[in-house]
């Protein structure tokens, strides 16, 4: 058999694949777990990406920058204190999604952190904060302290082949693929050594969840910066990210709370959105498909286009599609435990308010919930985090030991 | 039910704006409030997402359906034991084609009101060519959009000559042998626009075919996806034609197999016109109305369709309206522009890898 390297090699040579950063030497891991060499990279890649004027345009970007710093990594290091007699499982290939720009950044990091050598498929799109890093990178690379670490890193970008998905799939000791049901489907049907491991990352759905009458405690100041939080979760993606929430769950009964809740939402909206005319056709397109193909009654006032509202007593779990661009299923429960025939194995996050994960958890267990895999205060949709899906990635990438 | 009367027997660019909104507002709220009651898709969209018909006052409240909907379902209003025939969209680019439930009293007024579109450019003195096969008027997709059309056209001309073959070859030479025999004659060409182009156009060229000017005009539309692709836009398409063929004038229409019939005719400015059959709205990002000379979203009202609610879309084309009752033409209404199709959205988030 070719191995992974030969492969990597003949591809590129084949002009299929170009390769953006890295020079791939197999020979170098696996690695420990949170190696110091890692570390020290990532803690420069944060300072780079911080210091870059061209980068503060992005908050993508700089949310990432803040994340990869050194200290913050010390904190994530600490919530693996139970590690012993850990390292990597070889070779890591990563797909990721190509509407999520810093998604291959966190993807490759995890990989990193978890002792392995990584290829990484970027996003085929050519987004300028992609660019940016890999600039980053590029510079880094070169530098000689780095260059161990760089021999465990490839960033590369092809286009949709089969051929060489299925070539490097045969090769690697884990990928983690991204880009939900089809890509994951799609990646199945590829050959891989009996031992690969897959993280999978299917489609999934989230919500949110407020108590109403918590809510209205809230000062005028305080719902604002709620409300900013609950629309840097929903509208900055137009509702795409699948840990972004599609529907809104009310608990208590204040209906003067709920609605302010809405006007605040609409005042961000009103001034922050900017919806194209591909995106307003998309919206009512979807909003109108959704209607016929659930054949569901429900009331929506489109004359308020930029902030939709669904309100129905008949909608089941079934019934949570994306309909995306600010639009939003709104469903009152009576409990908790009401929330049981909306939730599916799909259900990914809950954002919250005025409640809390153990609440939540209990209905979980009592419910017996297979979905439900994060539970987040409003605001935190998009954090991504060593946990994600049920999935402890950095665990799940490296291997145990036995002495 | 419609004033069918007024309908076909006034001059079809002739109403001010402000005689035709009375007028066209109480036709197609009736219009509307018919697919209220005869088709549960229309009812669904109108109840969930419209406020009630009977209290609309201005005809851009009321309830419309985006054309992907017709790509997706079954859409029907039956009203009675008509024979319904289901058509698909051809010659689209796009995966999924729309489908049509035509009745033949929908056909039929499809049909005239083509040719009371038509009428001032067209009449009985004039002899007309289809880009099609002398057997496609006695085929099952002589009820389509296409068929309605040819019907139409058919009715107000004198001699009908078909230009395709059994095998569906074009066969300039009719063409040829025509102008031998009529110098001076008026003749029309009818067909829609890529038809034209990759039989007609492309056949000539292959064969260095040029007509001698003559006095024939042709009439097209339809089909611009496939155009723009091969960067054809209106202008070289009516000049390449006009060149080719001796034309004396070239018409482009803008319509739609849902709304076969009504469809909005270019003037000699270059801008397509509503008819007393068809309304005009352009509606911006936040699917409120644009102003005059903005760019948005093209929603086109139909009084044709019975037997399928397609009397008011919102299409995914980009338009301009430039003015109303003012054009130098002389028709009176709303006059706009199309910009082609609104670019598919950049979908953000994780489930694509593409």
């Amino acid at each position: 058999m070719q191995n992974l390297e030969d492969v990597v090699m003949s591809l590129k040579i084949n002009k299929k694949i170009k390769i953006i950063v890295g020079n791939f030497n197999l020979k170098d891991g696996p690695n420990d777990v949170f190696d110091k060499d890692i570390i020290l990279l990532l803690n420069e890649i944060s300072r780079e990406v911080l210091n870059s004027g061209k980068c503060k345009k992005f908050p993508d970007l700089i949310s990432f920058g803040f994340w990869c710093r050194e200290s913050n990594i010390r904190i994530i290091f600490n919530n693996y204190s139970f590690f012993k007699n850990r390292m990597g499982r070889g070779t890591v290939l990563h797909i990721t999604p190509s509407n999520v720009p810093t998604n291959f950044a966190y993807s490759m990091v995890f990989g990193l952190l978890s002792g392995n050598n990584n290829i990484i498929r970027l996003p085929s799109k050519n987004f300028l904060q992609v660019k940016l890093l890999c600039n980053i990178l590029k510079k880094l690379s070169i530098k000689k302290v780095y260059k161990k670490s760089f021999n465990r890193l490839l960033l590369i970008k092809y286009n949709n082949s089969d051929l060489i998905s299925s070539e490097l799939s045969k090769n690697v000791e884990a990928r983690i693929i991204w880009g939900g049901d089809s890509t994951v489907n799609k990646f199945k049907t590829f050959k891989t050594k009996p031992r690969c491991i897959d993280l999978a990352f299917a489609d999934r759905y989230s919500i949110s969840l407020i108590d109403s009458n918590k809510l209205g405690k809230l000062s005028s100041n305080d719902l604002e910066i709620l409300t900013k939080k609950f629309y840097n979760d929903t509208y900055t993606m137009d509702q795409f990210g699948c840990s972004s929430p599609n529907s809104v769950f009310w608990l208590g009964k204040n209906n003067i709370a709920k609605k302010k809740f809405w006007f605040e939402l609409k005042k961000i909206v009103d001034k922050e959105y900017d919806l194209d005319l591909s995106g307003a056709n998309k919206k009512i397109s979807n909003l109108m498909n959704y209607t016929l193909g659930k054949n569901k009654r429900f009331k929506a006032n489109i004359k308020n286009f930029n902030l939709i509202t669904l309100k129905s007593k008949k909608l089941s779990f079934d019934n949570f599609e994306n309909i995306n661009f600010g639009t939003f299923l709104e469903i009152n429960l009576n409990g908790i435990n009401h929330l049981q025939k909306y939730t599916s194995e799909k259900l990914q996050t809950i954002t919250y308010y005025g409640t809390d994960f153990k609440s939540i958890k209990k209905f979980i267990i009592k419910n017996k919930i297979k979905g439900i895999d994060r539970i987040v205060p409003i605001g935190r949709a998009f954090d991504l985090t060593p946990e994600w899906d049920g999935i402890d990635i950095i665990s799940t990438l490296s291997r145990t030991i036995g002495v | 039910m419609l004033d069918y009367k007024t309908l076909y027997n006034s001059d079809p660019f002739g109403l001010t704006i402000k005689k035709k909104n009375t007028w066209f507002l109480a036709n197609q709220k009736r219009l509307s409030l018919y697919h209220y009651k005869y088709s549960k898709n229309y009812k669904l969209i109108s109840d969930n997402i419209f406020n009630s018909i009977s209290k609309v006052k201005k005809i851009s409240d009321l309830p419309f359906v985006h054309a992907s909907i017709f790509k997706n379902f079954n859409l029907i209003s039956k009203n009675s034991n008509e024979k319904i025939s289901t058509f698909s969209s051809s010659g689209t680019t796009s995966l999924k084609q729309s489908k049509i439930n035509l009745d033949p009293k929908t056909s039929l007024l499809q049909s005239k009101a083509l040719s009371k579109i038509f009428s001032e450019i067209i009449n009985k003195d004039k002899d007309i060519f289809f880009i099609e096969n002398k057997n496609f008027l006695n085929s099952r997709e002589s009820m389509s959009a296409k068929g309605a059309a040819i019907k139409g056209f058919g009715q107000l001309c004198n001699n009908k000559y078909f230009l395709l073959d059994n095998n569906n070859k074009i066969k300039i030479s009719i063409l040829k042998n025509y102008l031998k025999k009529n110098e001076n004659k008026e003749f029309v060409i009818f067909g829609f626009t890529s038809s034209i182009w990759f039989n007609l156009v492309k056949e000539a060229k292959r064969k260095k075919i040029k007509l001698k000017k003559n006095k024939g005009i042709l009439i097209h539309g339809g089909g611009w996806k496939k155009m723009y692709k091969l960067r054809v836009n209106n202008n070289k398409f009516k000049n390449e034609i006009k060149s080719l063929l001796g034309l004396k004038q070239v018409y482009n229409y803008y319509g739609m197999m849902e709304q076969t019939g009504s469809v909005f005719l270019e003037c000699e400015k270059g801008y397509f016109h509503c008819s007393i059959f068809s309304d005009i709205f352009i509606r911006n990002s936040k699917l409120k109305l644009s102003k005059m000379k903005e760019t948005g979203l093209i929603q086109t009202l139909s009084l044709l369709p019975l037997s399928y609610p397609g009397h008011n879309i919102l299409t995914e084309d980009m338009g301009i309206i430039h003015g109303i009752d003012n054009c130098t033409c002389g028709k009176k209404g709303k006059y706009f522009t199309v910009l082609g199709r609104v670019p598919n959205a950049e979908l953000r988030g994780c489930s694509d890898v593409t």
